[in-house]
């Protein structure tokens, strides 16, 4: 294992944060799990603008992509083909969650019922049953992993940890 | 020194777990996740009695007549074969599908399930596992004919199979009968219409179906968008 790359892992925090705040000013609170379990009382701050709206749907996958492969990618330390691993496996979650979204029935039956009740992985069902499908998404998914396989190759670092 | 090394590592394997599982977490807590600026679907659930004028079952004598029980008057729908005098049974149940508290013909179908309570079982031996297939038909209401006994006549528009144990009697059993709501829905029906009958595979085996009170009447649940 080699060293943590700083700059991979600052990228990607980088990009996380972005995303975050993304999807808090773009998004109506009561339409995520983060704000029902906040109560966050910006109700009147979301920004309800059309270049939002666009954007917000769905940049938040490119950055969800990107900000994970970099923040992996980063403290693992890996070599091309670990990077390359690692962003096809973020993809290939992402874009598992997104189907689940088109596939409802099978998405939502395939949930075991002991999530019920347990923090996050309660709201999985209604994740898909609430969730639109949208090819967007998964290109923009396939985008992030992209610049983000760009970016880890970049900034690797050849020394030995 | 070396225990450092060995503290910074596994600080870094919990490092990457944990951002594994943020990045899980984030996906599901973001709610709707996605979506390209389109609301998210309302979903509604209805839940719908079989009619009991329409249900009932038909019977298939070694004689080779038919006879015709409406479960209005016997209060129960039967299904399978009589392991001792080899008459068969095939069960309806009819959930209409129109008016208040239906199932719009535009709707998409995300879960169905059947709820019945099964009376009695008769089994051959103990503990024996009667296999029922479950046809979705589509009869004219208000009653069934000895026609609908026969699958030639009266073909399955999709069929699934579930299994009834010895030890569901005086239970409620709840049957995941989506494939053939989505199929109904699908086609236009006005009703959901089943036909229950022994599945090929067995020999005999027979299952009787509450349908008397509201209560334990068989219920159809459509979760839909």
């Amino acid at each position: 294992m080699r060293c943590v790359n700083k700059t991979q892992v600052v990228i990607g925090t980088g990009a996380l944060f972005l995303g975050v705040l993304l999807y808090l000013i773009s998004r109506p609170v009561e339409q995520t799990y983060f704000g029902s379990i906040l109560e966050i009382s910006y109700k009147a701050r979301h920004w309800d603008s059309r270049f939002l709206n666009e954007i917000g749907g769905s940049l938040p996958s490119f950055l969800h992509v990107l900000a994970f492969s970099l923040l992996v990618g980063g403290l693992f330390g890996a070599r091309k083909t670990g990077y390359l691993i690692i962003c096809l496996a973020w993809l290939f979650t992402n874009v598992l969650f997104e189907l689940g979204q088109k596939h409802i029935t099978t998405a939502s039956q395939a949930i075991p019922q002991s999530f019920e009740g347990v923090f996050i992985l309660e709201n999985m069902k209604s994740y898909f049953l609430k969730g639109t499908y949208d090819h967007f998404d998964i290109l923009a998914s396939c985008a992030g992993s992209a610049a983000a396989y760009w970016v880890l190759l970049r900034t690797r670092d050849e020394r030995r940890g | 020194m070396k225990m450092v090394k060995g503290v910074l590592r596994i600080a870094r394997y919990f490092a990457i777990i944990g951002c594994c599982a943020l990045g899980f977490a984030t996906i599901v807590a973001s709610g709707g996740g996605g979506g390209g600026g389109e609301a998210a679907p309302t979903v509604f659930i209805s839940q719908i009695l079989s009619d009991p004028d329409t249900d009932g079952d038909i019977k298939f004598t070694a004689f080779s007549i038919f006879e015709i029980s409406s479960a209005r008057e016997t209060g129960s729908v039967l299904a399978g074969i009589h392991p001792i005098s080899g008459d068969e049974y095939r069960g309806f149940l009819s959930f209409p599908l129109g008016g208040p508290g239906g199932v719009p013909g535009t709707a998409g179908i995300l879960s169905a399930t059947l709820e019945i309570s099964v009376i009695s079982m008769t089994v051959a031996t103990p503990n024996q596992t009667v296999p029922l297939l479950i046809d979705l038909v589509s009869f004219p209401p208000p009653t069934i004919i000895a026609s609908d006994f026969d699958r030639n006549l009266q073909p399955p528009l999709q069929s699934m199979i579930f299994n009834v144990f010895t030890s569901d009697t005086g239970t409620t059993l709840l049957v995941d009968v989506t494939v053939l709501m989505d199929e109904a829905q699908r086609q236009g029906l006005a009703d959901f219409q089943l036909r229950l009958l022994l599945d090929f595979s067995a020999l005999s085996g027979l299952v009787e179906i509450d349908d008397s009170i509201s209560e334990t009447a068989p219920l159809l649940t459509v979760e839909f968008f």
